[in-house]
């Protein structure tokens, strides 16, 4: 769904439909917006973090104890750091259509995402820890 | 909604003061020339964004030679960096052009200012995937 908009080319039945097309009403904080793109940014740098730790992980650290153990830590955080790339994309656009709207700001699954995947991983993490041999 | 936003203002220490009804003593402080620095603050981070691209891209071009011995990646390095120039500099400069939108004519973003990002994270992210399913180490 890729906007089509030029300057000047809002059409009040578009309006509605697309927050992309819609011309900022005055006692409409612009503070508000930038605030909402500065938590895009912020969820996408820690997207990022994911899938680079994620890709350290399995690429460049000497294989563990347990087989497959690398990916076992390192697939789910690249997966989680893809997710949340585009996942918080989506939310920057509900949170921009509430606020057009006038509506309460939409909950994000994002915080009990990571936070369940992250620690779900850090189990996989302590329990190979715990299998590793003594030299390890 | 306009009490839940000066509510939102208040909470978060943003702006504390300089509401309409203060308008004239805000004038003659920088707070009250620019509210919140929130544009500054959205530039800082895009650089910020771009920077951590830039990392990634210098990890991936040399690798991890203490830990992983000859584990540099070039190509992908560069690409990764090339990434990283391109959100610091086109990220950058497309929020300082949106600045002028404090005048309130349009929304600050738009969909396509924000969707290269996205999806350009979530590509890396995908080669990050086919690279530890497909090609371990």
């Amino acid at each position: 769904m890729m906007p089509h908009d030029d300057e000047g080319e809002t059409s009040a039945t578009d309006a509605d439909a697309d927050p992309d097309a819609v011309v900022a009403s005055p006692q409409i904080d612009v503070r508000f917006s930038y605030a909402n793109e500065r938590t895009f940014l912020a969820w996408n740098r820690t997207a990022l973090a994911l899938v680079t730790a994620g890709l350290a992980i399995t690429q460049l650290l000497p294989p563990f104890d347990v087989p497959g153990g690398r990916r076992m830590i390192g697939i789910p955080l690249i997966v989680l750091g893809i997710v949340i790339a585009l996942a918080s994309l989506r939310q920057w656009r509900l949170n921009e259509k509430a606020m057009h709207a006038g509506a309460p700001l939409p909950s994000s699954p994002l915080p009990v995402l990571i936070a369940l995947v992250i620690g779900i991983t850090s189990i996989i993490a302590l329990v190979l820890a715990a299998l590793g041999g003594p030299k390890s | 909604m306009t009490a839940d936003r000066q509510d939102a203002r208040a909470a978060s220490g943003v702006g504390v003061g300089v509401g309409p009804e203060d308008a004239e003593t805000a004038e003659a402080t920088l707070e009250g020339v620019r509210p919140g620095m929130a544009a500054e603050r959205t530039d800082l981070a895009w650089s910020r964004s771009g920077v951590a691209l830039l990392a990634c891209g210098v990890i991936v071009l040399r690798g991890l030679p203490n830990v992983a011995g000859d584990s540099s990646r070039p190509a992908e390095g560069l690409l990764i960096l090339g990434l990283g120039a391109l959100t610091w500099g086109l990220g950058h400069w497309s929020a300082r052009q949106r600045r002028t939108t404090l005048a309130g004519t349009r929304p600050v973003a738009r969909w396509r200012d924000l969707a290269p990002t996205a999806i350009g994270t979530a590509t890396v992210g995908m080669a990050a995937l086919f690279l530890a399913v497909f090609r371990p180490s």
